[in-house]
């Protein structure tokens, strides 16, 4: 008896963001008859899969225990301004490439020297994210000098508008990403040293664990996503300007703090993360139907947030 | 006996309990007004237990504290302090970035009518207790560009600021040069002359002769005996302390040590901790690393595993020099450590067993990068087995453990390298004595496979439970090397605490 009813609540703490992300349709359906259409969950799903693809980048720096990445909206910025000259209409394929791969140099870069910092001098990831979000911010304006590139090659509009079998473009790559992080996040001997770099850092060097590879590796990896979000950004809407993403490093915090990936480190998972994405766009999406003021709209976000993080405590609290 | 007005201090049958451990049974203690009266025991003995019950840090479950006379109750440490007792522990207590004065009257700041704090009266009230100890400390100087024997004075002269009559001061020359170590034994009987009563703990048995009026020595516990220092031998006070515990049955009955080195660490030396270790761990053989809190041992273990750099001296794992290694390259090269806190550095306590298990030999279940869940499963499965972790399976949470099975973990994780060193720091500390007879005999089985085992262990009985070689470490160096098999633990007190040296 004791046990189904353990068993019965642990099942409520594992599956409660899905359970929560139902609800919160379950509402929106109720309360709009616009909401649970096919063009309006696509929609959801488009608007939310460039979310989903920084808090996936978010998940690996914060799953190590060193802190949020604040910097990843400036890199958003700085990495898809960087590529845009050669990626406009008429540049050969060859650009194209060499302009993305640009981009992902650019991007691995500031995330290794923000592990290098957090590491080597031993710096808390929150001030070392928080200067270097102001650092590429400032190279960005200094390289666009109030600058607007637009006027993409096809290729790259596909990128942010295309579809594949009705489902657009950014959506596959959002889904591709979440699986492939969850592979590498599991089945890797990466994935699972980041775990234990998070879990206990100590225990991670007194196993012999390379601590600073991983968390360089890491912080690297939330870059080098802040970057594909930033070319599939800038392809959707087929213009580049330095002054793209200030808040996205903050909505990808909430995302994986709803998606209950820890702040502490060694707990949760990309599922999560994307989760907390979705249930953010989702209320977005649902107070727009519904005509809320954006003022009570950023006010519910935030709140839910803290909900989200507190219903976790108490979840965990609960089952054990 | 209540109104003796020579005793200050009486504790009378004095109990304390932890889960599972008996820290004070039936302790006695009475300290004398303008005494110092030194507290000596062994590592565990429940000096620092009674010192926090006078302190107010733990409450007691069971006897009475009279003070003047008084039955008081401790409840708290700031309700101590307003008795008149003030505690400096070897770590102290005071802010590094606040001034020698702030330090002083931190927290209770005399204030003026206003609610301000009068610092003029602070700074008059802080120079006359410096002018009565005869130091020369600047009283704006901040705490962190103090060395040690200086923060030691502003504790006392913290104490002073408070009106305490009754000092405890725990290893107060632990970290002390020798002149340092003179100026405070001044310092002292300049307190006793001032009326202070002084509790005094140290391990170094020529300091009480030169600074202690009586001694009570605890023993598991127990309180063995309260003696007037200048009618007591030193060696009566070891043979008080380390005392004739029920033997514990030998489980060590056969060497299996070969003559093939494994390990060895030649001249060793990482300032200001450790000078010139010399040591070696041969095939098959267990090792004990004996001494007193504080001698650097697990100094000594963190420096060999990489973990913590030192400046000379060789480490040769195998034959293979890994000197100056990081861990990484150390548990390749076939070392493995299990550490004094599982929790802090062993254990990932939020992950499961299995996981745990392959933490330092992941290479084993990786194939191009990629971890085969198969095989770990498999392996964890092995060595819960093998190491009779008692849980309700592989994927129960590390945290619920009990501690003997966490050790248990620690071990099936250095078993999963297959490795052929393997340094015990602490092996049994907090462990229930059938948990601890299961990880000797577990010893005992490696070694029997070849493997070398270096023990820390500030447990006497259980270095002569196990161990094959003996060495006794004091101040940072090896001070002697005894035969486990034939040592006692009076001989190997006698080293740790440097009343024999060789």
């Amino acid at each position: 008896m004791k046990t189904t009813t353990r068993s019965l609540k642990e099942i409520i703490a594992k599956y409660s963001r899905i359970i929560i992300l139902c609800l919160i349709c379950l509402v929106l359906s109720i309360l709009s008859d616009k909401f649970f259409t096919y063009d309006n969950i696509i929609n959801v799903l488009r608007q939310g899969s460039l979310l989903i693809i920084m808090a996936i980048g978010m998940t690996f720096a914060m799953l190590l225990g060193k802190g949020v990445d604040l910097s990843i909206g400036s890199v958003v910025a700085l990495t898809s301004c960087v590529a845009a000259p050669y990626l406009t209409n008429g540049s050969s394929p060859q650009t194209v490439v060499f302009g993305l791969m640009l981009a992902a140099g650019v991007g691995v870069l500031v995330g290794t020297i923000n592990g290098m910092l957090i590491t080597y001098i031993k710096l808390p990831g929150f001030l070392v994210t928080f200067g270097m979000r102001e650092i590429a911010r400032g190279v960005v304006y200094l390289i666009m000098h109030g600058r607007i590139i637009s006027g993409f090659v096809p290729g790259i509009v596909f990128l942010g508008a295309g579809q594949i079998f009705s489902i657009p473009v950014p959506v596959v790559i959002a889904a591709f990403l979440t699986i492939a992080a969850s592979l590498v996040l599991k089945y890797t001997r990466f994935g699972r040293e980041v775990y234990i770099v998070g879990a206990n850092t100590n225990a991670a060097r007194f196993s012999g664990i390379h601590v600073n590879a991983s968390v360089m590796k890491g912080f690297a990896i939330s870059s080098l996503c802040a970057t594909l979000a930033g070319i599939v950004y800038i392809a959707r809407l087929n213009t580049a300007e330095a002054i793209i993403g200030g808040q996205f490093a903050l909505q990808a915090i909430g995302a994986v703090a709803i998606g209950g990936i820890s702040f502490d480190g060694g707990i949760g998972n990309p599922f999560g993360a994307v989760i907390g994405a979705l249930i953010l766009t989702l209320l977005t999406n649902g107070m727009n139907l519904l005509n809320v003021a954006s003022e009570w709209q950023t006010f519910v976000n935030g709140s839910i947030i803290i909900l989200a993080v507190v219903l976790d405590r108490y979840l965990i609290k609960t089952t054990r | 006996m209540e109104n003796n007005s020579q005793v200050l201090l009486r504790a009378e049958a004095i109990c304390k309990y932890f889960p599972g451990v008996k820290a004070l049974d039936n302790v006695s203690f009475t300290l004398n007004r303008s005494e110092v009266h030194v507290l000596l025991g062994e590592n565990g003995a429940g000096k620092s237990t009674l010192m926090k019950i006078f302190s107010g840090l733990y409450m007691v479950d069971a006897g009475s504290i009279w003070l003047e006379g008084q039955l008081v109750n401790i409840k708290n440490p700031k309700h101590s302090q307003e008795l008149g007792i003030s505690i400096i522990y070897q770590e102290f207590n005071l802010i590094p970035h606040l001034s020698v004065v702030q330090n002083m009257f931190l927290g209770h700041e005399p204030v003026d009518s206003y609610g301000f704090i009068d610092i003029r009266n602070m700074r008059e009230k802080a120079r006359e207790i410096m002018d009565f100890l005869k130091v020369d400390i600047s009283l704006d100087a901040k705490i962190n560009t103090l060395g040690i024997a200086h923060m030691q004075l502003v504790e006392v002269a913290k104490a002073l600021t408070v009106n305490s009559r009754i000092l405890i001061m725990d290893e107060p020359t632990a970290t002390l040069s020798s002149k340092e170590i003179n100026n405070l034994f001044e310092t002292i009987l300049k307190l006793k002359e001032k009326g202070v009563s002084i509790i005094y703990i140290s391990h170094r048995l020529q300091e009480i002769k030169q600074i202690g009026d009586r001694v009570t020595v605890l023993r598991d516990g127990n309180t063995v005996g309260t003696h007037d220092v200048d009618k007591i031998e030193l060696d009566e006070l070891i043979h008080l302390m380390v005392g004739r515990k029920i033997s514990q049955h030998r489980i060590r009955l056969v060497n299996t040590a070969v003559d093939e080195i494994v390990f060895a660490v030649d001249g060793l030396g990482q300032k200001p901790k450790l000078q010139n270790v010399n040591l070696h761990v041969r095939k098959g053989e267990i090792v004990a690393l004996a001494g007193l809190v504080g001698a650097g041992r697990t100094e000594l273990m963190h420096a060999v595993f990489g973990i913590d750099t030192y400046d000379t001296g060789k480490v040769v794992l195998r034959g293979k020099d890994i000197t100056r290694n990081t861990p990484r390259k150390a548990i390749k090269a076939g070392m493995g450590l299990l550490p004094e806190s599982r929790k802090e550095n062993g254990l990932c306590l939020i992950q499961p067993i299995r996981e745990n298990i392959t933490h330092s030999g992941l290479k084993r279940i990786t194939r191009f990068g990629i971890l085969s869940l198969k095989k770990e499963r498999e392996f964890a499965q092995t060595y819960i087995k093998q190491l009779n972790i008692s849980c309700p399976g592989m994927n129960q949470t590390v945290k619920y453990l009990s501690g003997g099975n966490q050790q248990k973990v620690v071990l099936g994780k250095w078993l999963f390298t297959q490795c052929d060193f393997l340094i015990f720091d602490e092996p049994t500390r907090g462990i229930d004595v059938g948990a601890r007879n299961e990880i000797y005999n577990l010893m005992n089985a490696l070694a029997a496979e070849g493997v070398g085992i270096l023990m820390v262990s500030s447990d006497l009985l259980e270095i002569l439970t196990i161990a094959d070689r003996v060495y006794v470490m004091r101040e940072g160096t090896i001070a002697k090397e005894l035969n486990g098999s034939l040592t006692t633990q009076e001989e190997i007190i006698t080293y740790a605490t440097g009343r024999k040296i060789e």
